[in-house]
């Protein structure tokens, strides 16, 4: 069984996802100086998750927001609407509160560190690579514990100035690919306002 | 040379110690006759069978764990430094594994056990979602796989494809470990250990403490706070602690004493036959308690040290006597024998009265006192005229025996002390708190109160017992917990008990799951759910066919093939057509609903070990206080039958006023008495009793060896008990400081002597 493994797992390492590393490597350093840092981003996503025993992938879009305070609302547009909320460590779905068993609050800090260009925390959890042809970037994370890489093989983050995919691939192979799209920070949104207001 | 009657006084004694010894070969116990636990105290008609074994399994729970919570600045160093303390505790063989993977062993283990039976486990909320609205249900699940939590689920979609058992085994997962734990920021981490079974020994347990306090400094070195928590290091600091006192107060009291005895007896041979009495009261207390009670309790061996403060006076009262002028080999006993017969007599049978106290504990406390005292005395007697050929040559009395004593002659002076004394009575309240015997280190506590508020969990031994008249309707009646937590106003859903019922739904519950899930199959509701998710459909014939047509139940018995996780409570079995189990209380605030609902339901029983050991202390007080004062009244009875009311009313005044002082002494230092103070004044009234005895019953021209012998046994005494009052410990420290406060009073009065004006 399995799910038990992943839970405990996950139960184990949820809180070890926040912490603060002194030293940052020099191309993480880099892709952090890419980074657009902000207090709020927001944009559009696509989730695909793929799975060997139905015939097309799980397929959900939607919109999210991200702000340092608010943490992370996620929502699900299609094929069925939901809302998932992300703050202070607590996260609720449709307005109640759930065991999220550390993903969404995986998400939330891998999404605040790409906002805030703090990708040194991720240091902690995970053995990174990182790879940059122009102004395109990617980090592999490899869990580094041995319980983390009994669920998640890897994740590869990708990007620009924003985020613009994560791709998880767990200890079964099956591979869930979020892509984001028409992201933006609150200063660009309010550029934006003034100028469509002209 | 020693007469023909001391030889056959020493074979009687010889005969007699050989016979109690073949009878303890033959008649002893097979082993577990050395009791620890308090249920063995309870007395017979409340020692509940279920009660017993649910507080052993609960105790049980607990008594191995060792939580380790080390708070830094860096993750990365907070994380080398646990990993150090877990391999150092493990090459130390301190711990047998790291306790987090036992238990998720164990819960994968449970999780393959019961997978089989999936569909008749389903949650509560799951249940009544899919009662009221199935296809809600569907939806509500389908949104959640599509949303970022999804992930987890998609994956078991063939196995699991509503993702109730899913929820149904993070129904049952304890809440600190899916709540608390993963709310802490990651500088902060926690590693529970199992401390291994041979390591729980008195040595490991002294070592352990030892390598918590090096960890804690090197942590601070470091710049990091390590806090642990667990009863094996509460124990490994009372044996810590025990270790240091035995080695400095024992050794200190030990060197007083044997100085003390030399000084005044000038005698090895005089020590060693000291030694020799108090060594048979207790051994001979030990086996005759053991053969009679077939069972002795741990709290018996420790209060019947006394027997040692008692037990000492006969040998020093024939010793003393041998200082005096024209002291005969031959004629010694003779000399002593009625005042050691009546000391040894009245102590009896005041501590046979113990006996009859409806307490398993206080009855041991007297056996084991009357008979330890017998045997003393009986080495006095037999022993002493063939093995004391006397003093050395040139050995006398000190001179201050031979000072006469003070002469009462008003009653200005008792009614000076009555008045003392009152305000000290009337500010005594009793306290019967177990807690508080056991001492708390200061940095032991803080750091479980930093554990208990990071993890959000409280340590309570509470639990509820749960009866019914098979298995299953303990199950049913568990179930029922949740109905009467919510008519009592207490939070539909929220985790606040753990029983069986949380592993092992009754049979009824499963029948109804099953048929909602056969529902769902049979309305064609599944096949649409799977469909819309997009299943192959090869994958979703093969699901619909892996839920069986025919309803199987899942019995509690198969969980004897598995080792539960802890944080749950556990069914206890069925004996004589009454089955029990125990639930755990997860959330503390819950005790006063689920006291109301104990007091309206009789199958269910709210269970407080700690109150009910409390509860049993206050009984035990209460009995000793009426013991005492039947005991007092008895030994006077029985000084008026035997020597007339005149002699009775000077012996008796001595053990009673010396108690009355003393308690008064309490009430002014205290304010509070224990069971603790009671039980070192069964010892004070014993020892001044035979003070008493041995003035009243010695001629006036022997009072010098008498007065010598008190002094010998007050001073020992004195300094052996009252060396405990430095104790760390609580309870020890409280015993010996009623004992050296009682018999300084006790001596005080020794030298008092009444002479009313006509």
């Amino acid at each position: 069984m399995k799910v038990l493994r992943f839970i405990g797992i996950l139960l184990l390492q949820a809180y070890v996802i926040s912490a603060v590393a002194d030293s940052i490597a020099a191309p993480l350093a880099s892709i952090s100086h890419e980074l657009v840092v902000s207090d709020s981003v927001q944009g559009d996503f696509r989730q695909e998750k793929y799975l060997s025993f139905v015939d097309t992938p799980f397929v959900s879009t939607g919109h999210f927001r991200l702000e340092r305070e608010a943490g992370l609302l996620w929502q699900v547009v299609e094929p069925l609407e939901s809302t998932m909320i992300v703050k202070e460590g607590r996260v609720t779905l449709d307005g109640k509160r759930v065991d999220d068993q550390g993903i969404g609050r995986l998400i939330t800090t891998v999404m605040l560190g790409l906002m805030e260009g703090k990708l040194s925390e991720l240091n902690e959890t995970f053995d990174i690579t990182t790879d940059t042809v122009g102004e395109d970037w990617s980090i592999l994370l490899t869990p580094r514990s041995t319980r983390l890489r009994a669920a998640i093989e890897h994740i590869r983050i990708q990007g620009k100035q924003y985020l613009s995919a994560i791709e998880i691939v767990d200890a079964e192979s099956n591979r869930t690919l979020m892509q984001f799209t028409n992201v933006s920070s609150a200063a660009e949104r309010t550029i934006l306002r003034a100028e469509s207001a002209q | 040379m020693p007469s023909q009657r001391n030889k056959i006084l020493t074979l009687v004694w010889v005969f007699l110690a050989t016979g109690l010894l073949l009878l303890s070969i033959v008649a002893w116990p097979g082993s577990g006759w050395l009791k620890s636990d308090f249920q063995a105290l309870l007395p017979a008609g409340s020692n509940d069978l279920w009660i017993g074994e649910a507080s052993r399994q609960v105790a049980a729970a607990y008594e191995g764990q060792v939580v380790l919570l080390v708070d830094g600045e860096d993750a990365a160093q907070v994380s080398q430094f646990l990993a150090t303390v877990s391999e150092e505790l493990a090459s130390q063989g301190l711990v047998s594994a790291d306790f987090t993977d036992l238990e998720a062993e164990k819960w994968q283990g449970l999780a393959k056990l019961l997978y089989p039976y999936r569909w008749n486990l389903l949650t509560a909320s799951d249940r009544l979602a899919l009662e009221h609205d199935p296809q809600a249900f569907l939806e509500a699940f389908r949104r959640k796989l599509y949303s970022p939590l999804g992930g987890a689920l998609a994956d078991k979609l063939p196995s699991d494809p509503l993702g109730s058992y899913r929820d149904y085994l993070l129904a049952a997962l304890p809440v600190s470990a899916s709540l608390s734990i993963g709310g802490l920021p990651e500088t902060v981490q926690v590693a529970v250990f199992s401390v291994a079974t041979e390591q729980r020994g008195l040595a490991a347990k002294s070592n352990l403490y030892a390598v918590y306090s090096r960890l804690k400094t090197t942590a601070a070195q470091q710049g990091m706070a390590l806090y642990a928590t667990g009863a094996p290091l509460y124990s490994a600091y009372g044996v810590h602690s025990a270790e240091r006192e035995i080695s400095t107060i024992g050794l200190a009291s030990l060197v007083l004493l044997v100085g003390l005895q030399l000084a005044l007896l000038r005698s090895f041979a005089a020590i060693g036959l000291t030694l020799l009495s108090v060594a048979a009261g207790v051994a001979g207390g030990i086996v005759v308690t053991v053969l009679v009670a077939r069972q002795l309790h741990i709290l018996t061996v420790v209060f019947g040290t006394t027997i040692i403060g008692i037990a000492v006076d006969y040998g020093y009262h024939y010793l003393a006597h041998s200082l005096l002028p024209g002291w005969q080999r031959e004629k010694a006993l003779t000399r002593v024998f009625t005042s050691l017969s009546l000391g040894a007599l009245s102590s009896g049978v005041a501590f046979l009265a113990l006996t009859l106290m409806p307490f398993p504990g206080i009855r041991q406390i007297g056996l084991f006192m009357a008979s330890g005292l017998l045997c003393s005395y009986l080495t006095v007697c037999l022993l002493f005229p063939l093995l004391y050929s006397g003093p050395p040559r040139g050995a006398r009395l000190p001179r201050f025996t031979t000072r006469s004593g003070i002469a009462l002659r008003s009653v200005r002076v008792p009614v000076l002390i009555l008045l003392l004394v009152i305000p000290g009575w009337m500010q005594l309240t009793p306290r019967d708190e177990v807690r508080e015997f056991y001492g708390q280190p200061p940095e032991l506590s803080s750091d479980q109160a930093v554990i208990a508020k990071r993890l959000s969990v409280a340590a309570d031994s509470r639990y509820l017992l749960v009866r019914g008249d098979n298995p299953d309707s303990v199950l049913t009646a568990e179930e029922h917990l949740q109905q009467f937590a919510e008519a009592a106003g207490l939070e539909a859903g929220t985790p606040w008990l753990r029983g069986i019922s949380s592993v092992v739904p009754s049979l009824a519950a499963q029948r109804h799951n099953f048929a909602l899930i056969r529902q769902l199959i049979d309305s064609g509701a599944m096949s649409e759910h799977l469909d819309a998710l997009g299943f192959a459909r090869i994958h979703r014939d093969e699901v619909l066919n892996s839920v069986p047509r025919v309803f199987a139940p899942l019995q509690l018995a198969l969980l004897s093939e598995t080792l539960l996780p802890g944080g749950i409570g556990r069914f206890i079995g069925c004996q004589e057509s009454e089955c029990a189990s125990w639930v755990r209380i997860v959330t503390p605030g819950a005790v006063d609903s689920l006291l109301r609902l104990s007091r309206d339901n009789p199958a269910i029983q709210l269970v407080d070990p700690i109150g009910d050991i409390n509860s049993l202390l206050a009984n035990y007080r209460q009995s000793i206080v009426a013991v005492m004062v039947g005991g007092s009244l008895l030994i006077f009875a029985i000084f008026c039958l035997l020597y007339g009311w005149r002699k009775a009313l000077r012996v008796v005044p001595l053990p009673v006023i010396t108690c009355l002082m003393t308690i008064a002494a309490i009430g002014y230092l205290h304010g509070s008495y224990t069971i603790i103070n009671l039980l070192a004044l069964m010892l004070i009234i014993g020892v001044s009793l035979d003070y008493a005895i041995f003035r009243g019953f010695t001629t006036p021209d022997d009072q010098p060896a008498v007065t010598l012998a008190i002094t010998l046994s007050a001073l020992t005494s004195v300094v052996a008990f009252g060396m405990l009052a430095f104790s760390q410990t609580p309870l020890i420290s409280s015993f010996g400081e009623t004992i050296a406060l009682g018999l300084c009073i006790a001596y005080a009065l020794s030298w008092v002597r009444v002479e009313w004006r006509r």
